[in-house]
């Protein structure tokens, strides 16, 4: 009796330490490949990012990418490598010498072209693989060398807190939300000063004080004063998401999305997950690019991001968001990307042959959509395999459908009748007041969101539309939010309830097969 | 409908030939992408092509088609292609069995690469294709073509007999051909194109040198980036372009045509021993031209220089 009055505290201990060592017990494993072999991680050893993978052949037919869809693929590389700048003749990497040495042709660090497309006087980025490298050139967003160009590049970070901003020169404040090894965030404003509602993008960065450029010399371009507006809580914050595969998600037709979710109707019932396509105000169809499903098509997606980013107008979208005469130089014909028609090469960086009379947005569509879907790990642990299961068996995959289908019959055979491993059901879902960024888009709510695609989430840094987290699990978690005044509860609660029951092992092995993705 | 007969006899022929169970080869071989991957390659026939997939592996294809009087086992290729990987280095190499030799067989080779490749092929006969990767490349054919794309180091191309076409190259190329076309596009950093006996055909260019040296073979050069030096026999020789640097222009027999933009700074130094000079722009024109065999003329500040000589050729400029 003394005996066990004496090992009762310490039973007493062990009752309320093992549930806490389980639920620490399982952990996140990280970016598959490991953060050295981030795509910055390559970067910084001299190695360059690699090239996003081409599309596969049709794994039901065995239809390949034919000559002109490769070449299309490979200028796409080109141009989405180009640096842009605010004048033609602007010398690309001025500040040491090139690290890589692999001239024209290196989308990371193109020696001799500056863009004559021209960024704009408002921007987030000058390079669409500044937000676009992880784990390849095309990927999602990722840490980048801040100093291309000297001979020891500094360690990878995000390329919003010093290389974009101040390139070149450029007189960019950092906001305190763009930290040093977070996130690539870009800005939403909630409302207006006025108090309506707002939900566009405010672009962080002027072209002011650029030395490479003698033609804007009396730019004078503030930045919107964002800290005010993050401590007023008026930002929403959006991660950039990858180009890989949005040739195959944008080949999948309506009715096997809308297939796909019917079949799915009695299990989703009991577990509150309802769920619903965004659609086109003009025709009507499931729009399903973005983090709300906003987008159309990879097309509008391209013309759109190339305005919004980079400030560089184009036939979607023709007019700028800034038209300050001081900073725009003297030699932009707006707008600034479009078919080109000249008969001579002088403009346009000498894209005088048929193929390259696309412009630089087109040709963006082009490399999306011919890029390959992320590829599971080929070797996966068995710990992975069995998470599979149980991740379709709490229910996870009622949302993050695993497998979709294109149509049967398209212009390009690679792209047809075949499966497609996206994860995602690609309808919009209420997530609740905790991931609520109070803006609405199409029929996308101010809570409601996309089911994120999951392939290559195995290789992605950060996590949930605003980059919240790098943790897979606290990302699981932040699908859960109960019901405010405001906003529903989350769709996601039933599914995360049964994911808290699952033992620690079980967690471990859904968190091992997702990185396996 | 004689066209249709003739185009169903082709078919038909097609299907003759070729329409035999193939032979084909696969196989894949891991490579990491940390390390640059040298790939040789070395065939004696078939057509032969490297192209750029994704990081991570090699990935070989071999096709053999049999005519119909010729046979092809399925494990043809197991003795005829030779595979040996070490590390990051890979060599392929296809010797013919007799079949194949007697020209009974149709062979095709695609190989897949990652970005980072230097790539060395050798084909006796038959066409090769390069796309899409690092470079450098060292390419040679006794008999076919050799096109090359989207390669950013240097490449470097020959053939006995055969064209040789080359688009978006980040780094010099050097093209020589015994008898055959040279064409380009896009090449920032230049070539050096040299054919026996062939036309040459070169639009965005940096700086470049282009020889045909016998017969009546052309050049032309579309948007000249920066020096230009050009030779033919007897063939013409034409440029259409901005004059950014100098350009030095020389035929035996053959004429020259100039097209330049409206307003030019340059300095003209053209002459043609039997031949005429027709000047049709009023910024260089001077009086009498037709009479003179040699001329010089400036236009602007002058500081480029146009060098054009023919023995027996017509030189226009406008």
């Amino acid at each position: 009796m003394k005996a066990m009055r004496a090992i009762a505290p310490a039973l007493a201990l062990a009752c309320v330490m093992i549930p806490s060592i389980s639920a620490w017990s399982q952990k996140d494993p990280g970016v598959r490949g490991g953060i050295q072999n981030t795509g910055g991680g390559l970067q910084q050893r001299g190695i360059p990012i690699p090239h996003p993978p081409v599309i596969s052949p049709n794994p039901t037919t065995g239809a390949t990418i034919n000559d002109n869809e490769l070449a299309s693929f490979l200028e796409g590389i080109l141009r989405a490598g180009q640096l842009e700048s605010t004048c033609d003749d602007c010398a690309d990497v001025t500040d040491g010498s090139q690290v890589t040495g692999l001239g024209e042709l290196d989308p990371m660090f193109p020696q001799f072209h500056t863009n004559s497309n021209g960024l704009g006087a408002r921007h987030n980025a000058d390079q669409c693989f500044s937000c676009h490298a992880q784990p390849t050139l095309g990927g999602s967003g990722g840490f980048l060398v801040p100093n291309p160009g000297d001979k020891i590049p500094r360690r990878p970070e995000n390329p919003q807190f010093t290389l974009v901003p101040h390139r070149y020169g450029r007189q960019n404040v950092v906001p305190s939300f763009e930290t040093q090894y977070g996130p690539i965030r870009e800005v939403r404003f909630k409302k207006k000063s006025d108090g309506t509602a707002d939900g566009g993008v405010h672009q962080l960065w002027t072209v002011r004080g650029s030395t490479n450029d003698t033609t804007i010399p009396n730019c004078a371009l503030t930045q919107p004063d964002f800290e005010k507006e993050y401590q007023a809580g008026n930002l929403a914050f959006r991660i950039p998401l990858q180009m890989t595969g949005l040739g195959l998600l944008e080949s999948i037709q309506d009715r096997e999305i809308l297939a796909q979710h019917d079949a799915t109707a009695a299990l989703r019932a009991p577990l509150g997950i309802t769920g619903h396509p965004n659609r086109s105000g003009n025709d009507g169809t499931i729009t399903r690019f973005g983090w709300k499903a906003q987008n159309k098509s990879i097309t509008i997606f391209a013309g759109e991001a190339y305005n919004v980013e980079m400030g560089i107008t184009n036939e979607a979208f023709p007019t700028a968001t800034e038209e300050d005469p001081d900073c725009q130089g003297p030699q932009k014909p707006e707008p600034n990307d479009v078919v080109r028609t000249d008969n001579n090469d002088d403009k346009n960086q000498d894209f005088n042959n048929p193929l390259h009379i696309l412009p630089d947005w087109l040709q963006f569509q082009m490399l999306m959509r011919f890029t390959d879907g992320p590829v599971p790990d080929p070797n996966a642990s068995d710990s992975a395999k069995r998470g599979r299961d149980v991740f379709s068996r709490i229910g996870c995959a009622l949302c993050h459908t695993p497998q979709m289908q294109t149509a049967p019959v398209m212009n390009s055979p690679v792209l047809q009748n075949r499966p497609v491993n996206a994860f995602t059901d690609l309808m919009v879902h209420h997530m609740g007041h905790k991931l609520a960024d109070d803006i609405a888009q199409g029929q996308a709510a101010g809570d409601e969101f996309r089911t994120t695609p999951l392939w290559g989430v195995g290789q992605r840094i950060f996590f949930m539309h605003d980059g919240r987290t790098n943790d897979l699990l606290q990302a699981i978690h932040e699908h859960h939010s109960d019901a405010t005044p405001k906003y529903p509860a989350s769709e996601a609660n039933g599914v995360v309830h049964k994911f808290n029951q699952l033992s620690p092992a079980e967690q471990q092995e859904i968190l091992d097969f997702l990185r396996s993705l | 409908m004689r066209l249709i007969k003739i185009l169903f006899s082709l078919a038909l022929f097609h299907l003759c030939c070729f329409a035999q169970v193939p032979a084909e080869f696969t196989k894949t071989l891991p490579v990491s992408n940390t390390q640059p991957v040298t790939l040789r390659v070395d065939i004696e026939q078939g057509d032969l092509e490297i192209l750029y997939n994704h990081d991570g592996e090699v990935a070989i294809h071999a096709v053999a088609m049999a005519a119909p009087n010729a046979t092809v086992d399925a494990h043809y290729f197991s003795s005829a292609l030779v595979i040996e990987q070490e590390d990051h280095a890979i060599r392929v190499v296809y010797r013919p069995r007799e079949t194949a030799s007697s020209g009974k067989l149709k062979l095709r080779f695609r190989i897949y690469v990652p970005f980072r490749t230097a790539v060395t092929t050798s084909v006796q006969q038959g066409a090769t294709t390069l796309r899409g990767f690092l470079g450098p490349v060292d390419a040679h054919t006794l008999k076919g073509d050799i096109s090359a794309s989207y390669i950013s180091q240097q490449v470097h191309a020959e053939a006995e007999d055969g064209n040789l076409d080359f688009q978006v190259i980040g780094e010099p190329v050097l093209a020589k051909v015994g008898r055959g076309n040279i064409t380009g596009q896009r090449l920032e950093k230049g070539i050096a194109a040299h054919t026996d006996d062939g036309d040459i055909s070169l639009m965005v260019i940096g700086p470049s040198l282009a020889e045909v040296a016998h017969g009546a073979g052309r050049i032309e050069v579309g948007g000249a980036r920066s020096t230009l030096t050009l030779r033919t026999d007897a063939g013409d020789l034409q440029v259409t372009s901005s004059p950014y640097d100098d350009w030095h222009l020389d035929s035996t027999t053959g004429n020259i045509r100039l097209h330049l933009p409206p307003t030019v700074n340059l300095r003209l130094e053209a002459s043609s021993d039997q031949g005429e000079l027709k000047i049709e722009r009023d910024d260089l024109a001077g009086t009498s031209d037709k009479f003179l065999s040699r001329i010089t003329r400036q236009a602007g500040a002058g500081s480029k220089l146009i060098a054009a000589h023919t023995e027996k050729g017509r030189i226009t400029i406008r």
